[in-house]
């Protein structure tokens, strides 16, 4: 072994690093992080590997900014000063973004599925048709650069940078999209045109922003993985609280002669909708990655069942008198 | 006594405090300013409150309370029962903190006892009544899975989702909360010159309640589950998983990990499930039809217009966005791709209306696949679907994406019973068609011919079209103009029933057409028809079309036509072997209706078994007494019955048998040994729960021919309809769990009409409700109906009125003059309160529950007066007793019960009038005689019931038309409370005689009884025996 005694010492910790959100065996949960990490994992072999995916698992990874042609990152290794890494990769130029983008606006099919949050295997079939692989066939086709002082290339720190780029495609998979030379807002207004209604200038970027989440920079927090969502308020949709929000108050003082009685008479309650018990799980996408993607919901479907199953109670829990 | 309130802490506790009654009403006066805080007067001990809640497990500890105080002291909760009521009340109401011990439960603990809270025996206050439907809500979101796993800080919590008509239910909830469930305030309160902070709002009590009360719930649904079971340990937010799995059931709520991991976590969760409550905009898929292009009716030229091979096309899923909260803007999906920047039609602000359409085209694909196929378009606004295709989305994917938030716009004949295959059974009776129903015309064992028709709705269909149909291959159809659903199977099966045909029994018949397969493949039995009573019988016409039947001569009275008419349904019922529901509304007669019925009984026909509350076998004694004076009446009850031989002897002397619901459910083995004519039920809400001990024993008693009789609507309840049903007729409605499944959770849960129609007809023709409301029978009423209704004593009120006379009578023997006089009034005043209550005799303070037969007689009536959501006044001469009757009716209903007495002021009075006469306002109005006997209009109410007597008509009546003056619409009816074998009966019937003493006694209330001799005395206050039925 041939190597800097950098490599023996325990890299520093960062405060507030990006960390892999996946904390165990493999990153990336869906086919095309995987497709993406597998170009990594058929070139680079061993120590490496492992060290940089537990690099990306402990936060080294100081930021993650993904650009047309290239990303860049800063990884903490051992020394005071974090390290350069960027993997460029050449975006395709405009006039295969065009015809591209003549493909993908034809079939709505394609926005349809990226915006909920997938990126459907045809999306690979139209980009290999215009000869424009999506994916980098070999490593070779990547700038990979690191200021370490490991010769060997990919380095750990490269490879870190991997996963967790590898995890920000899983959450929104514009971002590969917007590697190869096209952001989301770009494309969606590239297509909404190509669909056939020019859009006036500057109406765009501020639909963009109200209508969609912003795709997260580094991706690494936060999970988009589950699709974006039309008007997306704020608050929390689960629990209580969001349902009655705008209550009125009365203060006590004003109602002391009904101090004990419901202020205002109970309507009938509403009839309720037959539904399936484990609707929400099916309504739902897969949770993300980190947090065990379909395999959470799937140790989730036995508590539904159980909730669907038991039966009520035989009693009348609150009749009406007596 | 204790009444039981309920708080909601912060961080998901419950507090419960009591009242009791037993301790002064206000604290000792102090000179000076009142303090801040001061400990309740009345406020139950916390050993107390464990005796009485059998919660040895809770946390014991003190709140702060702001309660509405007047007069240096708090006012007492409605539902309290005090001694001395009506303490005058004076000063200005304000809100004084008081300090009370408290039980604390945590939420688990919480949702245990709120799912039942009357199970605890002791009375409860409005508040936590109103918790208790709080976690019901919580039980029922559960259940149907309406609730998500997520992080609360350093805790594991299911959540719950509301949307739709469980958030209008929550906020509803939200809305009614009575203000004594927030109470508490702040403790330690922050010192400062202020009395207390606020108390704490509606919406995050509510919220907060419902929060953990789902929690709990989800946890008690999970109980014995383990999520977390063979999942690796791991570090990290994967870590974090993997804890806050295992946290996710049990008890224990927190789990390990790092903050950084726990906030991943809980970040993750709410990404996965922002979708989870629907967004403001939201796609919607409208199928529309192809568009008609010859409408020649069916089956002209079908062979020719049939397509065979070829599957019908045309039809189409059209696509559009919606408002979610104003599903009637909708705007086409051609109109969002000609509208590339903003869709001001859809309300707000919908910029990218293109991208929004798309991601929810995106969305609902995942849950309908097939959706892909509209989308390898550029613009795509409709999905072109085959007829099978048509149906599949009917039958599987609307469902789904309806349930999952997507709007959903289907044809109106789509699950319309008339668009369904169905089978229409027609039947045939041999004997002459036409005939008026009479004994023995028809028998459940008479044979008819029958034959199946088919038919679409109301459509008969033929062999040969129906063949035509089978041969289409098609599962949607258009057929004389309409759309309809064709199953194969049901199709094929609908061929074979054409073959069948021939004749069956009538019981056949019955069960053939009434019962409801449980098979879904086999045919939907739409109808029966028959000629004849049979015909009458299946349409629930009986009733009307049945000549009325006249009194049978043994039968001392006169019915009205209706009664006439309900007559003849029970006889013709009889002939048939069947049971029936005799459901009238209350005051039209039921137990008339029935005397004559079995005043008509042959001489041979065997003995009636009734069973009735203990509080109404004097009734009947006396009404069979008055109006079927030659029927064997035999009483089976109280400690020394018969039993055994002499029973037998006793049964066989008998024409009617009454007994009780618990001595039907004691003496069940004896009863069934007798083969009974009839076995008819009173208050047949008595087996409303099919699991109790007295509803098994009565449903196997065995007899040719069974009644119930109710005044509630059954049909209100439907777990309450099927166990009278399966009573009067065993198996109409199919077994319980079948049952609940098909009818009363589609129906009661989910609004399922065609379901309630299809039990109304099965239940119809064997339910007879007629309401007062009703033009035929009001017509038939008087303006006013006066009854007396005769109470029994319990054991305790007995034993206390034997006591008073031998005391009493040993005086007065002793005494003359004034002294007399004055030893005589109060015997009868002691006597009188007794019959009304031991508590009002004691003073004491004690419970009110099962001591006094008036009591139970008349919250029976009340019942009943509540379910036809009608009014009632309720007077009394003794202002502590009506004190009583309000706090333990205010209990029971959880409603507000008015108390009118003499120590209210005229404005509080006319406050109370105002109220009660308003819609909607108290439905209860309690008043003593003297205060409430003259000048008021209180036409709301409909119903006047004297709980005591004044042995004054002039008073009473008086009394009586508060409610029955000018502005009354409807017919009254007044009840007068007398005891059997009491005093009260022997002056009721002196008055009732008109003879004798009676022209003394009317209008002068009491004063001639001190004029009667002491052995006159002693046979006017003795109490007779068989008073007490226990």
């Amino acid at each position: 072994m041939s190597a800097d005694f950098a490599d023996y010492r325990p890299p520093r910790p960062v405060e507030g690093g990006l960390r892999a959100r996946s904390t165990r065996g493999a990153i990336g949960e869906s086919w095309w992080a995987r497709r993406f990490l597998a170009v990594l994992e058929s070139f680079a072999l061993g120590t490496r590997l492992t060290r940089g995916r537990s690099y990306a698992r402990k936060g080294q990874v100081v930021s993650l900014d993904v650009a047309p042609g290239a990303v860049d990152a800063t990884v903490q290794g051992s020394r005071p000063a974090p390290y350069r890494v960027s993997i460029g990769l050449r975006p395709f130029p405009d006039e295969v973004w065009d015809r591209l983008a003549e493909t993908l606006a034809g079939q709505a099919f394609f926005s349809a599925r990226l915006l909920a949050g997938d990126l459907p295997p045809e999306l690979e079939d139209v980009f290999a048709a215009a000869g424009t692989p999506l994916f980098p066939a070999s490593i070779g086709e990547l700038d990979l650069r690191c200021n370490c002082p490991d010769f060997a290339v990919p380095c750990k720190h490269l490879a870190a940078t991997f996963y967790l780029l590898a995890e920000a495609f899983d959450a929104d998979p514009f971002q590969i999209l917007h590697w190869r030379g096209r952001g989301r807002a770009e494309l969606l207004a590239h297509l909404r045109t190509r669909r056939g209604d020019p859009a006036g200038p500057g109406a765009e970027a501020a639909g963009q922003q109200a209508l969609l989440p912003a795709g997260t920079p580094g991706g690494t927090s936060g999970g988009t993985s589950a699709g974006a969502r039309a008007g997306g308020g704020g608050g929390p949709v689960v629990g209580a609280a969001a349902a009655l929000a705008g209550i009125p108050d009365p203060p006590v003082d004003e109602v002391l002669d009904g101090f004990w009685r419901a202020p205002v008479p109970l309507p009938v309650r509403p009839a309720t909708l037959p539904a399936v018990p484990d609707l929400l799980l099916r309504q739902l996408g897969p949770p993300g990655a980190a947090i065990g993607g379909p395999g959470l919901a799937e140790r989730l479907r036995p508590a539904y069942e159980r909730f669907g199953s038991a039966e009520p109670s035989a009693g009348e829990p609150t009749a009406p008198a007596r | 006594m204790l009444v039981v309130h309920g708080l909601w802490l912060d961080g998901g506790r419950l507090a419960l405090w009591g009242e009791d009654s037993t301790l002064p009403d206000r604290p000792p006066r102090r000179a000076g300013r009142a303090p801040r805080e001061r400990p309740h007067p009345f406020a139950a001990s916390h050993p107390a409150l464990v005796e009485a809640l059998d919660a040895g497990k809770a946390a014991t500890d003190t709140a702060l309370l702001m309660l509405p105080t007047r007069g240096g002291g708090p006012l007492d909760s409605p539902e309290l029962v005090r001694v001395d009521a009506g303490r005058p009340a004076r000063g200005q109401v304000t809100l004084a903190g008081w300090r009370v011990p408290v039980l604390v439960f945590d939420a688990d603990h919480a949702l245990e006892l709120l799912r039942g809270p009357d199970r605890t025996g002791q009375v409860v206050g409005a508040g936590l009544r109103h918790l208790a439907t709080l976690a019901e809500l919580a039980v029922d979101l559960v259940a149907r899975g309406r609730v998500l796993p997520g992080v609360d800080g350093d805790r594991a919590v299911w959540r719950p989702l509301l949307t739709g008509a469980d958030a209008g239910w929550a906020r509803a909830l939200a809305m009614a909360l009575p203000p004594a469930v927030r109470a508490a305030v702040a403790d330690p309160p922050v010192p400062g010159p202020t009395a207390a902070g606020p108390a704490p709002g509606t919406a995050g009590l509510v919220a907060d309640a419902l929060d953990a009360l789902t929690d709990a719930a989800a946890r008690t649904a999970l109980d014995g589950v383990s999520l977390a079971t063979g999942v690796r340990r791991a570090t990290g937010v994967a870590g974090a998983t993997r804890a806050w799995l295992g946290a996710l059931t049990g008890r224990q709520r927190t789990f390990r990990a790092g903050a950084a991991a726990r906030e991943q976590l809980a970040a993750e969760l709410a990404g996965w499930q922002r979708d989870a409550g629907g967004s403001p905009v939201r796609a919607c898929f409208r199928l529309v039809e192809p568009p008609v292009e010859d409408d020649a009716p069916w089956p002209a030229g079908a062979s020719d217009q049939a397509p065979t091979g070829e599957p019908a096309t045309g039809w189409r899923v059209e696509f559009a966005l919606q408002a979610a909260d104003e599903p009637s803007l909708v705007v086409d999906a051609g109109q969002v791709w000609a509208s590339p920047d903003r869709l001001p039609a859809l309300g707000g602000d919908l910029d990218s209306p293109q991208e929004t359409l798309l991601a929810e085209l995106g969305r609902a694909s995942r849950l309908w696949p097939r959706l892909d196929d509209a989308l390898r378009t550029a613009r795509p606004d409709a999905l072109p679907l085959d007829v099978a295709g048509a149906h599949r989305f009917l039958r599987d994917g609307a469902p789904v994406l309806h349930a999952a938030g997507f709007g959903v716009l289907l044809p109106s004949w789509w699950r319309r019973p008339s668009a369904r295959l169905g089978a229409r059974l027609q039947a045939r009776s041999r004997t002459a068609p036409g005939t008026v129903a009479t004994a023995s015309a028809v028998g459940l064992e008479s044979i008819v011919d029958y034959q199946w028709e088919l038919s679409l709705g109301d459509e008969p269909l033929t062999a040969d079209e129906l063949g035509e149909l089978a041969r289409l291959k098609t599962p949607l159809v258009r057929l004389r103009g309409q759309w309809v659903e064709l199953d194969a199977k049901r199709l094929a099966a609908g061929l074979r029933l054409l073959r069948a045909g021939g004749e069956m029994t009538v019981a056949d018949l019955l069960r053939l057409g009434l019962s409801t397969p449980d098979d879904p493949e086999s045919l939907p039995v739409l109808g029966v028809s028959a000629d004849g009573p049979l015909g009458d019988l299946l349409a629930g016409q009986a009733e009307r079309h049945l000549t009325p039947v006249d009194e049978p001569p043994a039968f001392r009275g006169t019915l009205r036509p209706y009664q006439k008419r309900g007559l003849a349904w029970l006889a013709f019922l009889q002939s048939l072997g069947l049971g029936g529901v005799l459901a009238d509304d209350m005051g039209l007669g039921k137990t008339v209706q029935l005397l004559a019925l079995l005043a008509g009984d042959g001489p041979d026909a065997g003995p009636t078994l009734l069973v009735c509350p203990m509080s109404l076998v004097g009734n009947w004694e006396r009404e069979a007494a008055k109006f079927a004076p030659d029927l064997r009446l035999h009483v089976h009850h109280g400690a020394d019955r018969a039993r055994g031989p002499r029973f037998a002897d006793a049964v066989a002397g008998a024409d009617l048998v009454v007994t009780t619901y618990s001595v039907a459910a004691r003496d069940a083995v004896a009863l069934a040994e007798t083969g009974w004519h009839r076995v008819v039920v009173d208050e047949a809400q008595a087996i409303k729960n099919a699991a109790t001990r007295q509803a098994a024993a009565v449903r196997a008693l065995p007899a040719r021919h069974r009644i119930a009789i109710t005044g509630t609507p059954v049909e209100n309840r439907l777990a309450d309809l099927w166990s009278i049903m399966e009573f009067a007729n065993p198996g109409l409605l199919g077994p319980a769990a079948t049952f609940r499944r098909r009818y009363a959770v589609p129906i009661e849960r989910h609004g399922d009409e065609p379901a309630a129609q299809r039990l109304r007809r099965i239940t119809g023709p064997f339910v007879l409700r007629r309401l007062k409301t009703d033009r035929s029978i009001i017509t038939d009423l008087p303006e006013k109906l006066e009854m007396d209704v005769l109470c029994n004593l319990t054991g305790e009120q007995a034993s206390l009125y034997r006591a008073i006379v031998d005391d009493m009578l040993a005086r007065i023997e002793n005494s003359e003059g004034i002294e007399r006089r004055g030893l005589v009034l109060a015997t009868m005043t002691r006597l009188k309160q007794v019959c009304d209550h031991p508590a009002l005799l004691l003073r004491d303070g004690s419970a009110l529950p099962g001591r006094s037969g008036k009591l139970a007689r008349l919250e029976e009536i009340l019942d009943e007066v509540a379910a036809a959501g009608e009014k009632a006044l309720l007077f009394t001469q003794y202002a502590e007793f009506g004190g009583m009757l309000r706090a333990h009716l205010s209990a029971r209903t959880g409603r507000e019960v008015l108390f009118l007495h003499g120590g209210v002021a005229k404005a509080d009075r006319d406050a109370m009038v105002t109220r009660f006469q308003r819609p909607g306002g108290p439905a209860l109005f309690v008043l003593s005689l003297k205060a409430g006997g003259t000048g008021l209009t209180l036409t709301a109410a409909n119903h006047v019931v004297h709980v005591d007597r004044w042995w004054n008509p002039a008073v009473e009546d008086q009394a009586t038309d508060r409610a029955f003056r000018i502005g009354q619409r409807r017919s009254v009816q007044v009840r007068k409370f007398v005891c059997a074998g009491t005093v009260e009966e022997k002056i009721a019937a002196m008055i009732g005689d008109k003879r004798g003493l009676a022209a003394k006694i009317v209008g002068t209330g009491e004063q001639w009884v001190t004029e009667l001799s002491t052995a006159d005395l002693r046979a006017l206050f003795a109490l007779d025996a068989g008073a007490v039925v226990e």
